[in-house]
């Protein structure tokens, strides 16, 4: 990051590692917590997620550097983030009103084709900002000393965003809504029968998850600092993919924990040796086939960690009574 | 303009629609978007590289500009049968496993497939962009010309030996013989314009081939059959794992094909190369009607040139930005035509059961 | 005489040359039990399928107490108050019987999104309501003790009921029946015509089922429209019904195996 934190004692390097890992595991979790409400819950086939990130990251970005200096940081950072939300938002609207009448595979292609399209266009295009550039820090001026304070906050404010978020879907899915969506993604035609909107009902879930999306990517484009196109590539995609499969499709505890355990596995394949990590995007593809053939609803399946903790008591007291 | 606008778009059209063919066929059959399909084109057109490069098919002596077919006839026989022995085992190993887990499942292993053989290139091959090689011709240093009328090199250098339009006089002759130099090797001027055409005439060839392999034989009607009723088709007989390891090795087989004409076209080969073409292919079985192969070729050709020709005609009405939009077109294209006619141009209409 | 509550004027659907329903004109009265029966292949699921919206109608027209509904789609007609149950059953598998019942309603104060994730009182209030009507219309159907469970994993018996229960949740005036008592041995059967004319009076429902089983229609209907090949080709009491010449080639021309 910068000179400075090299000269700083070891303690304080392990503590700004930790929370650095953190704050992008509560990212990665944020993004896969959003993509399991439309893909888990939901049942649509998004494949544009990364897209949805990427328009909230630049969205914030563009509106950071827009605007004039000196308002107070607080301020810029709450109104940029809620902007790359809208921006993304839009995003949503814009692909999902028209291709959510489409079934699976097509929806998979067409929002796929979004999220290349638009960073695509993007990085070709001298659309105001150029392509990858660097935003200002808002909340506070970042040195060496207090570097470990600022992550400290963003690690805050990821964390309050993840119990929101978790918050959010745990009572969307409890509520007649929740309900109406479940059995749209169950059986839409029985669903529409019975008179629930299936569109409505498929367009709300698809832009809650493209603002939480958005949301993620405007958050960390105030803590990374910087944006760039290929920070957004398909790979994003498939690791966000990776975790909530990992998780289990419909399971909100095993997103949080494949993310922690995707990270980790990442982290530590890096460590092993230089070769290792080089291999890594490799490794990530072999894992999410033999997931897929061998578990293919994921560790837990769309049960909660909760769930499983107590089936397994339950099954113990069952084993030692006999 | 306009001429050298619809050359452009037929040939990248063609290209769109070989990979096309075998999206179409494989979706047809087991209703699966093969993601990897994309990265079959890419391994085909690496073998196709290799081939090219290392075999030396065009060092034997034969009446020009035989080397140069032979050598393309070889790297693209190589390449195809490459690709579609990929498939197989990639059909083998990946996705029969999960053909009855359900299409989520079956979808997000193709992604998984893809996203690993395109990072085990860029491992096995490096992320970098190769210069696709030029199959050329051998000359003895005696039977140069007297006026070079092309840069001729030696094989293993870089750097020309003698340039166009240079003078070859008995002593410069003289002095490559006492270099050790016997022969030497020159690039043939094959144009852009020329290798389009070549793609256009590999497509027209082809496609007969495979309308008649699926309409007039044994195993394109047990194909057909399978693609309309698998259950059905197993119960009369029909090996089914057969029949869809066909279906894939055929695909893949003109994915190769496909994969050395675009890299030779462009000048380029690397492990990216499958991706956007690929996803661009599938929208244009898409856009043609998916499970159709005469629609697979006709929405190839039709984004091919609209690719071209809509920018170009946005440019001319003053927007200079146009050309940054050309990649987006695709996706755009896709939308409009789900919308409007979801089974596409030339696809079969589906009604849903209540 | 008063408008009938439910009326479908020529209705014909088509598909490419195959004439599926053709010309179907029935008349529903507030309070009616009509049973619509025919040979497999009449296109009475068809019918059922135009008349809620499943399906677009090739021509002719619906209508709702005299209003023309031929345009709404198929939750716009399931809200003027018409529910259906399905041949093949198809209950939302992976949600809990309860949640199946719950699911139908919708629209109600306190159940928009910000309402639901805030847990505003307005949707506690809704949501202790629905949970309450739901737990009725189970035990109604028997059902109270499958409430957790999921639908998938209810004996098909069960699920016909929960069918059943899934479509009164929506306060329907009319009730369409697909097949209710296809699967079911004489004794269910019995059960089920009992249960079908309760509920007719205790929710004060008109009725329409489609039949496969003569002897179940003929109990419990007190008309009965005729389909074979999609036309329309009795109408009537069951006995005269029973009696109508063209019925009997039908069935007898149609099922002389069974």
């Amino acid at each position: 990051m910068d000179a400075g934190v090299l000269q700083l004692p070891l303690a304080i390097k392990l503590d700004l590692w930790l929370t650095d890992q953190v704050i992008l595991v509560g990212l990665f979790a944020l993004l896969a917590l959003s993509l399991n409400l439309i893909n888990g819950w939901g049942r649509m086939f998004s494949l544009g997620h990364h897209g949805f990130y990427f328009l909230g990251a630049y969205g914030a970005a563009w509106l950071t550097a827009a605007l004039p200096t000196g308002l107070p940081g607080a301020l810029v950072f709450v109104t940029t983030c809620l902007f790359g939300m809208l921006v993304a938002t839009a995003g949503g609207l814009l692909i999902g009103v028209p291709c959510l009448r489409l079934r699976g595979d097509y929806l998979a292609i067409a929002t796929l084709g979004f999220g290349e399209g638009v960073r695509l266009v993007i990085s070709n295009a001298d659309v105001r900002v150029p392509p990858g550039f660097t935003v200002p820090r808002v909340l506070f001026e970042v040195n060496s000393s207090n570097l470990l304070m600022y992550r400290l906050l963003f690690l805050g404010i990821v964390i309050l965003l993840v119990v929101g978020v978790v918050l959010l879907i745990r009572n969307y899915v409890r509520s007649s809504a929740g309900r109406a969506m479940l059995a749209v993604a169950q059986d839409e035609r029985a669903a529409g029968l019975l008179g629930i909107n299936p569109t409505g009902s498929k367009v709300l879930v698809f832009l809650m998850g493209s603002a939480i999306a958005g949301l993620a990517g405007a958050v960390y484009a105030h803590y990374s600092g910087s944006v760039a196109p290929k920070d957004f590539e398909f790979v994003l995609m498939v690791t966000i993919f990776l975790i909530v499969v990992l998780g289990g499709l419909g399971s909100i505890s095993g997103c949080i924990l494949a993310a922690f355990l995707l990270r980790a596995t990442e982290r530590g394949l890096g460590m092993v040796g230089g070769v290792v990590s080089e291999w890594w995007q490799v490794e990530f593809a072999l894992i999410l086939i033999l997931l897929m053939i061998f578990r293919p609803n994921g560790i837990f399946g769309p049960r909660e960690l909760t769930d499983v903790i107590r089936d397994w008591r339950q099954r113990r007291r069952a084993g030692s009574k006999a | 303009m306009l001429a050298d606008v619809l050359l452009d778009g037929l040939g990248l059209g063609a290209i769109y629609a070989f990979i096309a063919l075998g999206y179409t066929m494989v979706y047809g059959i087991i209703k699966l978007i093969n993601f990897a399909h994309g990265e079959f084109f890419m391994v085909g057109a690496f073998v196709g590289y290799f081939a090219l490069r290392d075999l030396g098919v065009d060092e034997v002596d034969l009446p020009q500009p035989l080397p140069i077919l032979l050598a393309f006839l070889v790297a693209i026989t190589l390449a195809a049968t490459a690709a579609a022995l990929l498939a197989v085992l990639t059909e083998r190993l990946a996705y029969r496993p999960v053909r009855r887990a359900g299409r989520i499942a079956a979808l997000l292993t193709a992604v998984g497939v893809s996203f690993f053989l395109q990072n085990l290139a860029v491992q096995v091959w490096g992320a970098g962009a190769r210069a696709y090689p030029e199959p050329g011709i051998w000359l003895y240093v005696d039977d140069l010309p007297a006026k070079a009328d092309a840069d001729y090199k030696i094989r293993e250098r870089v750097e020309a030996v003698v340039l166009k339009g240079d003078a070859i006089d008995t002593a410069r002759k003289a002095a490559l013989r006492a270099e050790g130099i016997e022969r030497v090797y020159r690039t043939p001027d094959l144009t852009k314009e020329g290798k389009q055409g070549f793609v256009l005439l590999a497509l027209l060839l082809w496609t007969p081939v495979l309308w008649w392999l699926v309409k007039r034989t044994r195993m394109g009607r047990a194909m057909r059959a399978v693609s309309e009723d698998a259950d059905a088709a197993r119960l009369m007989g029909i090996n089914i794992n057969l029949i869809v390891a066909a279906t894939f090795f055929l695909g893949a087989f003109v994915a190769g094909v496909g994969g050395v004409a675009y890299c030779a076209t462009y000048g380029s080969v690397k492990p990216l190369t499958g991706w956007i073409p690929g996803l661009k292919a599938f929208i244009a079985a898409v856009i043609g009607g998916i499970g159709s192969i005469p629609g697979a070729i006709v929405g190839g050709l039709l984004l091919g040139v609209a690719e071209f020709a809509i920018p170009a005609l946005l440019e001319q009405l003053g927007w200079a930005d146009a050309k940054a939009f050309q990649d987006a077109l695709a996706y755009v294209f896709l939308i409009i035509v789900l919308l409007v006619k979801p089974t596409g141009l030339l696809g079969k209409p589906q009604r849903e059961k209540v | 005489m008063s408008a009938p509550l439910f009326e479908t004027r020529h209705v014909t659907k088509r598909y490419g040359g195959l004439t599926a329903v053709g010309d179907v004109s029935l008349r529903l009265d507030a309070g009616d039990l009509v049973g619509c029966i025919g040979p497999n292949g009449a296109g009475k699921t068809t019918l059922f399928n135009l008349i809620t919206g499943a399906d677009p109608v090739t021509s002719g027209t619906i209508h709702w107490q005299d209003r023309d509904v031929t345009s709404l789609c198929d939750h716009q007609r399931a809200r003027l108050g018409m529910a259906r149950t399905f041949q093949n059953i198809r209950l939302w598998p992976d949600m809990s019987a309860l949640d199946n019942v719950r699911a139908v309603y919708q629209g109600r104060p306190g159940s928009g999104l910000l309402a639901s994730a805030l847990r505003l009182p307005a949707f506690r209030r809704t949501e202790a309501a629905i949970l309450d009507e739901a737990e009725r219309l189970l035990d109604r159907m028997g059902l109270a003790a499958h409430a957790q469970a999921r639908a998938v994993d209810l004996p098909y018996g069960e699920q016909r009921k929960l069918e059943i229960c899934r479509a009164l949740a929506l306060s329907p005036q009319l009730l369409l029946l697909d097949e209710p008592a296809a699967g079911m041995n004489p004794t269910e059967k019995a059960d089920l015509m009992h249960t079908v004319k309760a509920l007719r009076s205790e929710f004060d429902l008109t009725i329409l089922l489609i039949e496969h089983d003569m002897k179940f229609v003929m109990g419990i209907c007190e008309r009965i429209y005729v389909l074979d090949h999609g036309e329309q080709i009795a109408h009537g009491t069951p006995d005269e019904v029973r009696a109508d010449e063209r019925v009997i080639e039908a069935y007898l021309g149609g099922e002389a195996a069974c």
